[in-house]
């Protein structure tokens, strides 16, 4: 059963706000480049990522914390990557501001890569940090914790990681990291992005 | 087609000339030879320098022409040059509407210059101060009247159409 | 458009590919020389968004960023001798054929340096939002000398093509790169590529320009 299948399931009817045309643009484009590019089977996916998840318990001898900072920092070097087959994809102008920087992770990034769109929700007063609620998370398809894991193990870290490469990249230091986890008993998987600062020196030149 | 500056730099790397144009509606209007475009003039000279320095590397000797570089286009406008043997550069800075501007140079350096302040005895053709000058410092200016007179002249239909 | 040379040039303004694919004036510079080559265009790239005229400054005239996109540029071209192969879904690493974007695009790179125009080369210059450079040399001669008037609207088009070609051109390469440099898990960021199915997917690419 590839992805496709369960993307008919997951297709409930959600409640359409008033959408601004720009993040009608970015739906749209989200949905044409998953459309163009090439799948896998998500079996294969969900079981090799718990495959490493499991490998790390073992070498790490059950240590949650360096497990959770291993799979941070495999999920930085693939995001600092990543982010370059995401720019090519897509060709996406520059985000004016965090709201717009949550509008295409969310209906962009996550789309073109997990075939997912997690809610953006929980804006900080100072609108510099948002929360993402994922709601069907791939990569722990059929996954249960055990008891001693459910304290401190964050199951999907990489992904925190991958966010935060690839923010870098395009010059926006950010803290990511996870709030709660269906997996550790919580409502939700809720996943919160924070801005430290622009990296103004780093911008290309010629952007204006 | 819009011209938004017009430079002259010499073999001394230094400005000897430069127009700029700051309201297209009015040809008059603008700066020549102000101190404020000091800065900018050392920037331009150090672009096209380097970028004629990367054209003589990258350039074939077969035809035995040198690579000469014609335009120099950044995403808001473009660079047009013409460098004589002599070491001159003519620069104009303009929009991106194709139209002959190394014909307009050509044109401002035979017809305009030469006759104005290469054949004119009284006034410099090497605009250094003395023999020991060191390049780039220099600040010696055209101030010809018929030369300014004549090349707004030449210039103006151009200036914004 | 027939491509000489390809660079690509990192964020700190190191070279990290250089490909000759013509016998042409290029091929006699050894590596240093484009070395060289590369942190000069890197400087002057960042210089040129200093000296923007005044007469723009306060206009703020709104030029138009947005790059059309042009079907089918250096895809394999459909002859006769291909078309048994019609059938036959054109492998382009992670992305679904026929071709790598369908869209128009609005380039990154605003006030930096983009074309350089020569009596014997063309550069085209693509700046990526994370600071990478795709520098493209090609042997056709771009002239903006307009003749008569029916000359000039022919030139007009052409000069503009030629550029949104090389820009469509090079973001392809660039979705190569994103394929086959990036996800090399032996491939040390900001360091030189070596890669030899990037090699062979741009050769194909720039023959298929031809």
């Amino acid at each position: 059963m590839s992805r496709q299948q369960s993307i008919n399931s997951s297709q409930t009817p959600t409640p359409t706000t008033a959408q601004s045309p720009l993040s009608r643009s970015l739906k749209a484009t989200g949905e044409e480049v998953w459309k163009r590019t090439e799948k896998i089977n998500a079996e294969l996916f969900t079981l090799t990522y718990g495959a490493i998840v499991s490998q790390l318990c073992t070498d790490y001898g059950r240590d949650f914390v360096k497990i959770n900072e291993q799979l941070y920092q495999m999920g930085y070097s693939i995001g600092v990557r990543l982010i370059e087959d995401f720019l090519a994809r897509t060709a996406l102008p520059r985000c004016q501001g965090m709201q717009e920087t949550s509008e295409a992770l969310s209906k962009c990034a996550f789309k073109v890569f997990l075939n997912i769109t997690p809610r953006v929700t929980n804006w900080s007063s100072g609108k510099d940090a948002f929360s993402l609620i994922i709601d069907d998370n791939p990569l722990s398809d059929f996954v249960e914790l055990p008891m001693d894991a459910m304290e401190q193990l964050w199951y999907s870290n990489v992904l925190c990681g991958v966010l935060k490469g690839a923010l870098e990249m395009v010059q926006l230091d950010c803290d990511v990291f996870f709030v709660s986890d269906i997996l550790r008993g919580d409502q939700q998987t809720e996943l919160r992005v924070k801005l430290n600062k622009i990296l103004k020196d780093e911008i290309p030149i010629g952007e204006d | 087609m819009t011209i938004y500056s017009f430079w002259i730099f010499d073999k001394h790397c230094n400005c000897i000339y430069d127009r700029e144009w700051t309201l297209l509606a009015n040809p008059k209007s603008g700066t020549t030879n102000s101190k404020q475009n000091d800065d900018i003039s050392k920037l331009l000279y150090g672009i096209i320098f380097s970028l004629r320095s990367v054209t003589g590397k990258l350039s074939s000797t077969e035809t035995g022409r040198t690579n000469e570089i014609s335009s120099i286009s950044t995403g808001r406008f473009r660079i047009h040059t013409y460098c004589t043997a002599t070491g001159l550069w003519f620069v104009l800075l303009t929009d991106f509407k194709p139209f002959n501007y190394s014909k307009v140079l050509q044109h401002i350096y035979s017809d305009i210059f030469v006759k104005y302040i290469t054949n004119n005895y009284l006034s410099p053709y090497d605009f250094a101060q003395s023999e020991g000058e060191k390049r780039g410092q220099g600040t010696r200016k055209i101030t010809n009247r018929h030369f300014k007179n004549n090349l707004e002249l030449f210039l103006e239909p151009m200036i914004s159409s | 458009m027939a491509i000489e040379t390809i660079l690509i040039i990192n964020k700190s303004g190191g070279l990290i590919y250089q490909r000759n694919f013509s016998e042409s004036f290029a091929s006699k510079l050894n590596s240093n020389d484009f070395l060289i080559i590369a942190s000069t265009i890197h400087s002057v790239f960042a210089i040129t968004s200093q000296i923007t005229p005044k007469a723009l400054q306060i206009t703020q005239n709104n030029v138009d960023y947005v790059i059309p996109y042009i079907p089918m540029v250096g895809m394999e071209s459909s002859n006769p001798q291909q078309t048994r192969n019609a059938n036959v879904p054109v492998k382009l690493g992670s992305y679904k054929g026929p071709d790598f974007f369908k869209e128009p695009f609005i380039s990154w790179n605003k006030s930096g340096l983009r074309q350089l125009s020569t009596d014997q080369f063309t550069m085209y210059i693509y700046q990526t939002m994370t600071g990478l450079k795709f520098v493209a040399l090609s042997s056709n001669v771009l002239s903006t000398n307009a003749g008569t008037m029916n000359g000039s609207i022919d030139k007009t088009k052409a000069v503009n093509v030629a550029s949104q070609v090389a820009d469509n051109f090079l973001r392809k390469i660039y979705c190569l790169y994103g394929d086959y440099v990036m996800k090399d898990p032996f491939y040390s960021m900001e360091m030189p590529i070596k890669s030899e199915l990037f090699d062979k997917a741009v050769k194909r690419m720039v023959n298929n320009l031809l």
